[in-house]
């Protein structure tokens, strides 16, 4: 068949674009490039409460991986909110000021907590220390694929074997390991682009996207001292138990590591988790990270 | 059919009433009560249909502001159970239809429930009602391992009961007296009659109920929307006092997931 200049163009067109476009793996623990780490294992023993100094300290993690992993604009609006409701219950507890109707800090905390959910629960699973296999006081470790050994669980399916129910559920547990994607692009603008595209298609309401982690992950140095102030300042209100952890995380500020130690990224690359709320629909998370990707 | 349609609803709305009824009993007893509960007992099924959702699910449920819940769900053919720390609602199959026993909701027993392998009661009040299935009618509900379709008298102490017409495309429900404090996990049924309704048909996992449906109350107080579309299921419900808000849920093989938009993630996997 001839050639022509039209199809010629259009080959070119899509060799370009294919050259560009992020590398996506399905399965990104299975399929990963020779010369880069190995994926993450998992691991399967039996779980220890987690005391509630670690439980704090995963909090701690959770809420600054939230914020690192948030669209900028998203992370402006909520920090304008809530410093709003802090100004308001200021006035409220002083005798010297007026409060003219403004929010309340635990019901705009509250309020946001819940719009941020499926970010929030993608963010304090991955910042988990273990995960429990449901229905058992069985924990699940992620270890780097490097340290593997046997009985070890690969966070992939098992391709053409039988499904294993065991196996099945050990991934389960694990979903940030098992359900997320990774993506990696050839330069770090890229990552970056396709990172703040994911980042403002998670803020949508449909979508199955949770939280998109990697890029530049630091916050700036006076974005970071107004998340610890607001935390501060949360912590001085006497929020409730739950909310009180979460101020106390903040403004204990950001954790010396961001990422679990098993999550090895290259700088070009994306870890993208599905909410946990869409689980079931996996094939729908991978399209809508292809199509946003 | 309209029988499949309410019991649907009804395990819909018992997951949003653990989550509640969790968060109640962490204000009065002071306990956030999160961690794993005991596995359901295992029961030979015995007459029914065995289907893709028969099995015992485990499910997780996270909250922006609380710890995660568990929830363990027993799918079979003679019997279906849902326990949720000290929520606890059973239903095994007798020769006139079903034996349904529910404790914790609205009390706050802790871990009433104890599985050895048996049921039994261990401490506590238990609320029981018989569903009596006077007559049965042929209903596809495809997934679903609960015959529905027909008359139904529901009935508990002796000032309580519900009669229930379940056919294909309308459900009518038609309730005398009922203690509504033991039962805030459903739209208020006290001296009510309500009306379920298919204004369209859908493919659907759960056979004859695939589409979508409306549920009226004759008070007009609580107005719902049911959606049984291929693997998915969503319930949206306005007006009422106790159950309003959305539930969707997907079912994928083996695992179920989906979020309320109270703020509520779900995620289960079939062991």
């Amino acid at each position: 068949m001839p050639i022509t200049r039209r199809a010629f163009l259009g080959g070119m067109t899509a060799a370009a674009g294919a050259a560009v476009a992020p590398t996506f793996w399905a399965e990104p623990i299975r399929v990963r490039p020779a010369h880069r780490a190995p994926g993450p294992v998992l691991r399967v023993q039996n779980a220890e409460p987690s005391s509630e100094a670690q439980q704090a300290d995963e909090d701690r993690r959770a809420a600054w991986l939230l914020l690192a992993c948030m669209d900028a604009g998203e992370r402006a609006r909520v920090a304008d909110r809530l410093e709003g409701a802090i100004a308001s219950e200021q006035a409220r507890r002083s005798p010297l000021l007026f409060d003219l109707g403004g929010e309340r800090l635990e019901d705009v905390l509250r309020e946001e907590s819940q719009r941020v959910l499926p970010a929030w629960t993608a963010a304090r699973s991955l910042s988990a220390t273990r995960w429990l296999v449901p229905g058992t006081s069985v924990g699940v470790l992620a270890q780097p694929g490097a340290l593997a050994r046997a009985g070890d669980v690969r966070g992939s399916d098992e391709g053409p074997e039988p499904r294993d129910p065991w196996k099945a559920r050990v991934r389960f547990a694990a979903w940030p390991v098992t359900r997320a994607v990774r993506l990696s692009s050839p330069d770090r603008e890229s990552t970056e682009r396709l990172a703040a595209s994911l980042r403002v298609r998670a803020c949508e309401p449909a979508s199955t996207v949770g939280l998109v982690v990697g890029g530049a992950l630091g916050l700036p140095g006076v974005e970071v001292e107004r998340w610890r102030e607001i935390g501060r300042a949360a912590d001085r209100a006497e929020l409730s138990a739950a909310l009180s952890s979460l101020s106390v995380g903040l403004a204990a500020g950001p954790p010396e590591h961001l990422l679990p130690a098993w999550l090895l990224l290259e700088p070009e690359d994306l870890w993208v988790v599905p909410r946990m709320a869409a689980l079931a629909r996996s094939d729908a998370f991978r399209e809508e990270v292809r199509a946003y990707g | 059919m309209r029988r499949r349609v309410l019991g649907l609803v009804w395990a819909a709305s018992l997951l949003l009433a653990c989550e509640g009824g969790r968060e109640r009993a962490s204000r009065s007893d002071g306990t956030t009560g999160a961690g794993p509960v005991s596995s359901g007992p295992t029961i030979v099924a015995g007459g029914g249909q065995v289907s893709s959702l028969t099995g015992t699910w485990d499910l997780v449920t996270t909250r922006a502001t609380g710890r995660e819940g568990h929830v363990v769900i027993d799918v079979h053919p003679d019997f279906l159970s849902v326990v949720a720390e000290e929520h606890m609602l059973l239903l095994r199959r007798s020769p006139e239809g079903w034996e349904v026993h529910h404790r914790g909701f609205g009390e706050s027993w802790r871990y009433p429930y104890n599985c050895d392998g048996s049921v039994r009661v261990v401490r506590g009040r238990t609320n029981d009602v018989t569903a009596r299935h006077a007559e049965r009618t042929e209903l596809d509900v495809g997934e679903l391992p609960i015959d529905l379709g027909g008359r139904w008298r529901i009935a508990g102490e002796a000032d309580f009961g519900c009669d229930l017409v379940v056919g294909d495309g309308a459900v009518d429900l038609s309730c005398g007296h009922v203690h509504d404090d033991e039962l805030p996990w459903l739209p208020s049924l006290n001296r009510r009659n309500a009306h379920l309704e298919r204004v369209r048909r859908a493919a659907s996992m759960f056979g004859d109920l695939g589409g979508e449906w409306t549920y009226r109350e004759e008070s007009g107080e609580t107005e719902c929307t049911l959606l049984f579309e291929g693997s998915r299921m969503r319930i949206a419900c306005a007006g009422g006092r106790r159950f309003v808000g959305n539930l969707d849920l997907v079912f994928g093989d083996g695992v179920v997931s989906g979020a309320t938009d109270r703020g509520i993630e779900i995620a289960g996997i079939r062991r």
